[in-house]
């Protein structure tokens, strides 16, 4: 009885260029021991792990401080479905969010002596946006500042924001809720209108701010000047009611820097919406629209 | 591919395809001192006139059709209900005003197209000044006239959606002027912005780009005024006019005169006629923020900035040329236009 004829194995199969036509790419074999094959994949696997784990080493290099603004707290940055604190985590940062934008220059402080080794960058939020500017010359360690919807000057509320300082709502449940929706939102998860309608809201500060001005006059600017190698990263919406670009945008008021970034979020400049003050962050579209605009000022 | 054949057949005819009439009862010729003839479309006043007539200029590539779109869209007509003499000024070489050749810049509007129009018009009504009503470019060139020419002739001035300074903060816009614009305007000094937007006129009611929120807010403009105003309301432009604006964005936003002697954003600080801001809220073109800029800085005791948004109470957010003729504008804007007219005889 004589053996059966055995059939070698197939060969993997890969693309090429037909080097002698120049023109076709076609399929040809290229032979080799299944034994060197197994090596060549194992050495694939090895690289492709050693790049995963120093790039997330890599971004480690910074600490994150989010910091919140009026009518928030700290889970305004983990809402379900919208987490920019989860975002930034996943891209290799270390975050921390704050409560309260009260004594931002303190905890600024007290972030970067704890973890001296890392560059030391925020997130601000509406007024916890502004705080960060005024707090920048007082925290020489803070590299950089990201302030969504964060006012640079006050005055020249919208009819809508005057009105709600009348009201003084002690939360957004208490405050109309037309008015909720035309400052505030352009569509939002049901989950996150219920969490964030129960957040205590003081209004005071703002309506003393503004003062009936019909215009915004600068707040922040003056801290601003004085922290030239401060970036910054200014995220701003024309139809938010609350914090609009011409209270938002230091170019507005003369200021510019080299390490000034600015970001109109509108139709206009390619985004798929017009979102207001609070769905920036909170949107569901946000972290596919706008998130990767922090993250990537924050891997700079 | 239905739509991309009809745009080729419509170039060149969607004025046909789309057409619109004017209001304007007579056209009046007036000559500027370097030789042009421009057209001033009348709109005469209903009943006993206010003695302080009014006069409409466009904005920048635009013509009459930019006030004057139907019974409704139409501010002349609005304000000629109201009372007011109105007319409608068209720029050399825009709409039925004459086209001697493309190297006239926007100093050109300011120094010999304006002074001869407010002449012309303060010299017809009762007070001998006039109330300029300017949509974009045609507030900006009055800026221009009350720092370079004169103010005694100047009522009151409202700027619709006419910013004092450029802000950098649309990636189009800066697009078009980093590539597009240096390339154009290499080879040509008749920019082909008529022929360029004519051709998408069958676009104009969902446009494929988000390029067009520059020009408009969608959602207050009806379809068939789109494609209309598309078709009728824009011309060829001269490069140099453009140049203004381009080079704005060159120099921190300041506007200056071509040889760069004049800088018509310090100059807003001599203006003391009275002027009424009006801003879309997601202009893209002319912010609220490049508004309020001109706010602060312009030397008038009298003067207002309104924000057209839903924030303030409107139905919509608007955008640039909807504060003329989109669907809300003779509900919301026509009227606060004519409020402040009506203060000031």
């Amino acid at each position: 009885m004589t053996p059966a004829p055995t059939t070698p194995a197939p060969s993997p199969t890969i693309g090429l260029i037909n080097r002698q036509s120049g023109l076709f790419i076609r399929p040809i074999r290229v032979r080799a021991p299944r034994r060197v094959w197994r090596a060549a994949l194992a050495l694939v696997v090895l690289v492709v792990l050693a790049l995963g784990t120093s790039g997330c080493a890599g971004a480690e290099r910074r600490i994150v401080v989010l910091v919140p603004g009026v009518g928030t707290d700290g889970a305004v940055f983990d809402s379900p479905g919208a987490s920019l604190a989860e975002g930034l985590r996943r891209a290799g940062h270390a975050v921390r969010v704050l409560d309260t934008h009260d004594d931002v220059a303190a905890e600024l402080r007290a972030t970067g002596a704890r973890y001296p080794g890392l560059d030391l960058y925020a997130v601000g939020l509406d007024l916890g946006g502004t705080a960060l500017y005024r707090a920048a010359p007082e925290v020489e360690s803070l590299r950089g500042v990201v302030g969504i919807a964060a006012p640079v000057a006050f005055g020249g509320a919208s009819r809508a924001l005057r009105f709600l300082f009348t009201r003084a709502p002690a939360t957004w449940r208490d405050a109309p809720p037309r008015i909720v929706r035309t400052l505030l939102s352009s569509g939002w998860r049901s989950e996150t209108a219920a969490a964030f309608s129960r957040a205590p809201l003081d209004l005071r500060r703002w309506a003393q701010l503004d003062a009936g001005r019909p215009v915004p006059v600068p707040y922040a600017t003056d801290a601003l000047r004085a922290r030239p190698d401060l970036r910054v990263l200014v995220i701003t919406a024309p139809a938010d009611g609350v914090a609009p670009p011409w209270a938002c945008d230091p170019v507005a008021f003369g200021l510019r820097w080299p390490g000034l970034e600015r970001l109109w979020v509108s139709r206009a400049n390619d985004f798929s919406m017009e979102y207001r003050h609070l769905v920036l962050l909170l949107h569901p579209r946000a972290p596919a629209e706008i998130y990767p605009h922090i993250e990537a000022f924050l891997a700079q | 591919m239905r739509t991309l054949l009809l745009c080729l057949l419509c170039a060149g005819c969607a004025r046909h395809a789309y057409p619109l009439q004017s209001g304007a009862s007579e056209v009046l010729d007036v000559h500027t001192d370097d030789g042009w003839r421009l057209a001033l479309h009348h709109f005469p006043a209903r009943g006993t006139a206010h003695p302080t007539p009014v006069v409409l200029c466009h904005g920048v590539t635009a013509n009459l059709h930019n006030w004057d779109v139907d019974a409704r869209r139409s501010l002349p007509r609005y304000l000629a209900a109201r009372g007011f003499d109105t007319y409608v000024v068209e720029l050399r070489g825009s709409g039925h005003s004459e086209r001697k050749h493309f190297r006239y810049s926007f100093d050109d509007y300011v120094l010999r197209d304006l002074p001869a129009v407010v002449d012309a018009v303060a010299a017809r009504g009762r007070s001998g000044r006039v109330h300029w009503v300017g949509h974009s470019m045609g507030g900006m060139v009055m800026y221009g006239y009350l720092q370079r020419v004169e103010q005694r002739k100047v009522r009151s001035l409202v700027a619709v959606g006419s910013p004092p300074i450029v802000l950098d903060q649309n990636r189009n816009v800066e697009m078009a002027r980093e590539v597009l614009f240096p390339l154009g305007a290499f080879f040509f000094d008749r920019m082909p912005t008529g022929w360029l937007v004519e051709l998408g006129a069958p676009l104009a009611d969902h446009p494929p780009v988000s390029a067009i929120h520059l020009i408009w807010n969608p959602d207050n403009v009806d379809p068939d005024v789109a494609r209309a105003v598309a078709a009728n309301a824009t011309n060829d432009t001269a490069a140099n006019v453009l140049r203004a604006f381009v080079e704005a964005g060159e120099n921190g936003g300041r506007l200056r005169s071509l040889d760069g002697a004049h800088d018509y954003t310090a100059g807003m600080a001599h203006i003391e006629v009275p002027v009424l801001f009006l801003a879309g809220a997601v202009d893209a073109l002319a912010p609220p923020a490049a508004l309020a800029a001109g706010f602060r800085s312009v030397g008038s005791a009298d003067k207002a900035l309104e924000v057209f948004g839903r924030a303030n109470g409107y139905a919509t957010d608007y955008g640039h040329v909807d504060l003329a003729i989109g669907d809300g504008a003779p509900r919301e804007v026509f009227p606060l236009i004519a409020r402040w007219l009506e203060a000031r005889p």
